[in-house]
């Protein structure tokens, strides 16, 4: 697939400037929303903030990065890359979420705070 | 204008320059799988010491974190549109905004360079040197670890990408872009947009929740 | 790089102009090792094919030095106390053996040498998609290896090649260097793999579908997505060493409230797709060198195909398989018990339809093929007893002894390297345009299979016995077997060696090599042997498959170069 930025001076293609900064206003107005939110203390509230966050990173990908111009292969390498990601925190937190070893509750360090050899 | 080299191997320029844009999103792949493994740890962390780290984030330095994430999401419009200029063939509001865009980035480390040192006086080092009195429980020793090496390697990349800003400034400058050929530039601003992705994630895992 | 005719940034023919050549006219191109001349024609050039050759001197260089620390390790171990060196000496001295051989040799091995040389041409390509970043990987390779032997010289560590935190925080050894060393040679894989991917993706000749892409490029394909998604991790992981280890900072240091365990979990999702990364590649060749030597196309192209994907992505969902007596939660054992059962599956597909190929074929038994037999041999066991070490019951016992130890060698040099040795001899007409010494080369595969299974069988024996591995001093018991794969590593080593002496001489006195001499209908057996620098003067045409032995040679060969 050949990607559409071929551009000569008199038809510029490619996105065009009012979606640029449409995007610019969704980032800000999501990046206030987090910020408002995170203000109130609600359970679930870092799954939120996490979605939108991935909200705001889709636009930016999409849009500033021109993911909406470029090849399928290239956004199946954005789709593996989270993938794995996901699957790298996921079975790592399975693990120590099921674990049960370790205190829950806040423990107060040894009292120097310093390392002890 | 200046055109570009065809390498012997490419059949013409559109297979080339997709070729290196394909060939830069694969990289990008594989540098957010470096950060990948420090939200893994992150999430480890988080998930051992949930009550600790939600106390920490609360006393972590929300104004410089969200002011820096203004600053970037801007940076990353500023950078985005560079590219949208040069396709207009207009190089100098293309370097303009590159510029613009190290302006930012150098405001960004600045901020996070007075972040850093109110940290160090309060305390909140990583690891052993941690000794913030006040919040004295192995998570937030554990959170304040992870916030120096996520930040850390973050701001890494901010420098390396200011170094690749503005090096495609200077390339700008001497109009090696054009409408026609300019995937190089695209390229660095790519790069540059990952760190915005990045900081993207971790603001609210560090300043917000 | 030329200068393209007016008008060619508008017009994408998708083929790519006829080359221009010094040479009068008629005569035919010079091949690429005598296409320019001296040092700095070497260490500048960007032509796969040369880069692949530089690579092969550096990676059998490190073959030897990994094969030394074997053979120190192995004649230590001839007595139940201590032999020719001490504890803390045996300990850098294994662990020296596991970081050599992992990163210096295996991972880049088939990759670097017959991938850099054979793909762009099994894709019909002029070169690969980035050939000055393919250079710039080969002197970073370099790079690496120089900061990981100047670690090495310092006195080594002796953590394992496995690092695993708290100990490699706090070893008095030198672990800094060494992993900084492995983390410039992992940036080394990164952008080899970039390359191929990008390759093969985008430098495909005009009619060459996704469905006729040879298998040996299919399998570096897939270990090229490996090496690029799971190397991050591990540069992180040993950075992370790497700071703790100079900074202190108690990352994993549980008197500050960290866990050593989650080191492993990041250094196990590296590594356990990263043994992907090390028989993909040999697979690759099996793929190929079966169907030549049976003069027939797989019995399912597509079930190889999709089974190196299968075992790409599946791999990395296996990591915590190596962590089960670490302390993981139950739930996450069994997670990743069931989840490694599935791996296996896609290694017994390709098992299967090798064999199947060969029925009903005209096989030709050469030290190619001889070298399957010996890896059809050596995978299977070396995968089954995988299987079995990936059931957390069964590897309760077995972890950590040498019963692990044998399992991964019969894959790593079992599997691998005689894939490597396989690749080594199916490919050297084509590199070097001679001949090596038939006799020589079966004798000397034949010693290979034997010297292997000397050195290696006991060692299940051993660790189903109990010892455990990494282990200086041992009970008198274990002695018998330790010498007998003592024995076994000396004969291994000395048909190793015979093996590449073979092929070293034929450099100079082998009888020269025609184009195809072993009636392939690959795409690479298309050029001269060796090919000329631009590997085609005209660009071919492939529309036909890799493996259509319906086709008489000559037909195929018209049907890639005059369209």
């Amino acid at each position: 697939m050949v990607s559409r930025t071929h551009t000569s001076p008199e038809e510029p293609e490619g996105i065009p400037l009012r979606t640029y900064a449409g995007t610019y206003v969704v980032l800000l107005v999501l990046a206030t929303l987090s910020l408002l939110l995170s203000r109130i203390h609600f359970t679930g509230g870092l799954a939120v903030a996490l979605v939108i966050a991935s909200s705001k990173a889709i636009a930016v990908l999409w849009f500033f990065m021109h993911l909406v111009e470029q090849s399928s292969s290239s956004r199946f390498a954005v789709v593996i890359a989270v993938s794995l990601m996901a699957i790298l925190a996921g079975l790592t937190l399975v693990d120590v979420a099921t674990r049960h070893t370790f205190p829950q509750k806040a423990e107060p360090m040894p009292s120097s705070g310093f390392y002890q050899r | 204008m200046t055109v570009p080299s065809l390498g012997e191997q490419y059949s013409g320029y559109a297979r080339q320059e997709e070729t290196l844009r394909f060939g830069m999103w694969i990289f990008l792949a594989s540098e957010s799988l470096l950060f990948g493994g420090l939200f893994a740890l992150y999430a480890a962390y988080r998930g051992m010491y949930t009550a600790d780290f939600d106390e920490a984030v609360r006393h972590n330095t929300l104004v410089y974190g969200t002011v820096n994430t203004y600053i970037l999401l801007t940076s990353s419009l500023t950078v985005a549109l560079s590219v949208w200029a040069i396709r207009r063939e207009r190089a100098r509001l293309a370097v303009g905004l590159l510029l613009a865009t190290v302006a930012l980035g150098c405001g960004f480390l600045v901020l996070k360079t007075l972040e850093y040192i109110e940290h160090w006086r309060e305390g909140a080092l990583p690891g052993p040197f941690y000794h913030w009195a006040e919040h004295p429980t192995f998570g937030a020793n554990r959170f304040f670890t992870l916030y120096w090496l996520m930040t850390g390697l973050h701001a890494l990349h901010v420098t390396a990408g200011l170094v690749v800003l503005l090096w495609l400034a200077a390339r700008a400058q001497r109009r090696r872009y054009t409408a026609a050929h300019h995937t190089t530039l695209e390229m660095g601003t790519l790069y540059w947009h990952l760190i915005d992705v990045v900081w993207i994630f971790l603001w609210p895992i560090l300043y917000l929740i | 790089m030329t200068t393209p005719p007016v008008g060619a940034d508008t017009e994408d023919t998708g083929r790519f102009p006829a080359v221009e050549l010094d040479t009068p006219a008629g005569a035919p191109a010079p091949d690429y090792l005598r296409d320019g001349h001296g040092v700095w024609s070497w260490l500048y050039t960007t032509d796969h094919k040369r880069i692949a050759i530089m690579f092969y001197v550096v990676v059998l260089l490190m073959l030897f030095t990994g094969g030394v620390f074997a053979l120190a390790l192995r004649v230590e171990l001839l007595t139940p106390r201590r032999t020719v060196m001490d504890a803390m000496t045996y300990n850098r001295m294994f662990t020296l053996h596991g970081v050599t051989m992992v990163w210096m040799f295996l991972i880049p091995s088939i990759p670097t040498v017959f991938g850099n040389f054979v793909l762009p041409i099994q894709l019909g390509a002029r070169d690969l998609a980035f050939p000055r970043l393919n250079l710039a990987s080969f002197y970073i390779y370099v790079t690496g290896i120089v900061i990981t032997v100047a670690g090495m010289l310092a006195g080594g560590t002796d953590t394992g090649w496995t690092f695993y935190t708290p100990y490699s925080d706090s070893s008095p050894t030198r672990v800094v260097p060494v992993v900084a060393g492995i983390f410039v040679l992992g940036i080394s894989s990164i952008m080899t793999g970039i390359n191929f991917i990008a390759t093969t993706h985008m430098l495909r000749a005009p009619g060459l579908t996704w469905r006729r892409v040879p298998l040996f490029t299919w399998a570096i394909y897939g270990t090229s997505i490996i090496m690029v998604l799971a190397t991050p991790v591990l540069g992180l992981a040993l950075a992370l060493v790497g700071i703790d280890h100079g900074l202190h900072l108690g990352i994993f240091d549980p008197a500050v409230g960290g866990d050593p365990v989650l080191f492993q979990h990041l250094f196990w999702f590296y590594s356990h797709p990263a043994v992907y990364i090390m028989i993909l590649p040999a697979m690759g060749v099996i793929s190929e060198l079966v169907p030549t030597f049976a003069h027939r196309r797989p019995s399912s192209y597509v079930a190889i195909a999709i089974s190196t994907l299968g075992i790409a992505l599946v791999g990395f969902l296996t990591w915590g398989h190596h962590m089960f007596v670490a302390g993981i939660s139950e739930l996450d054992a069994v997670i990743f018990g069931a989840l490694s059962m599935f791996v296996a599956v896609f290694s017994a597909i390709k098992v299967f339809t090798w064999v199947a190929t060969l029925y009903k074929g005209q096989i030709q038994l050469r030290t190619p093929l001889l070298y399957f037999f010996a890896f059809l041999f050596l995978f299977v066991f070396g995968g089954m007893t995988g299987v079995a070490v990936a059931t957390q019951s069964l590897d309760i016992h077995w972890h950590d002894t040498y019963f692990v130890v044998a399992h991964f060698h019969f894959i790593m040099v079992g599997g691998s390297v005689t894939g490597f040795l396989a690749a080594a001899h199916y490919w050297f007409p084509k590199m070097f345009g001679r001949h090596y010494s038939e006799r020589f080369g079966l004798l000397a595969a034949t010693a290979v299979l034997l010297g292997f299974v000397l050195t290696f069988l006991p060692q299940f024996l051993l660790g189903n016995m109990g010892m455990p591995r990494r282990y200086y001093s041992y009970p008198d018991r274990f002695q018998w077997l330790h010498v007998l794969s003592t024995g076994g590593s000396f004969l291994l080593a000395g048909a190793i060696l015979l093996a590449l002496l073979n092929l070293l001489l034929a450099l100079r006195w082998g009888r020269r090599a025609e184009a195809n001499p072993w009636f392939s209908r690959g795409f690479e057996w298309l050029t001269p042997s060796p090919p000329p620098k631009h590997n085609f003067e005209v660009p071919p045409h492939l529309d036909y498959s890799p493996n259509d032995y319906t086709l008489s040679e000559e037909d195929a060969r018209d049907r890639a170069f005059t369209r």
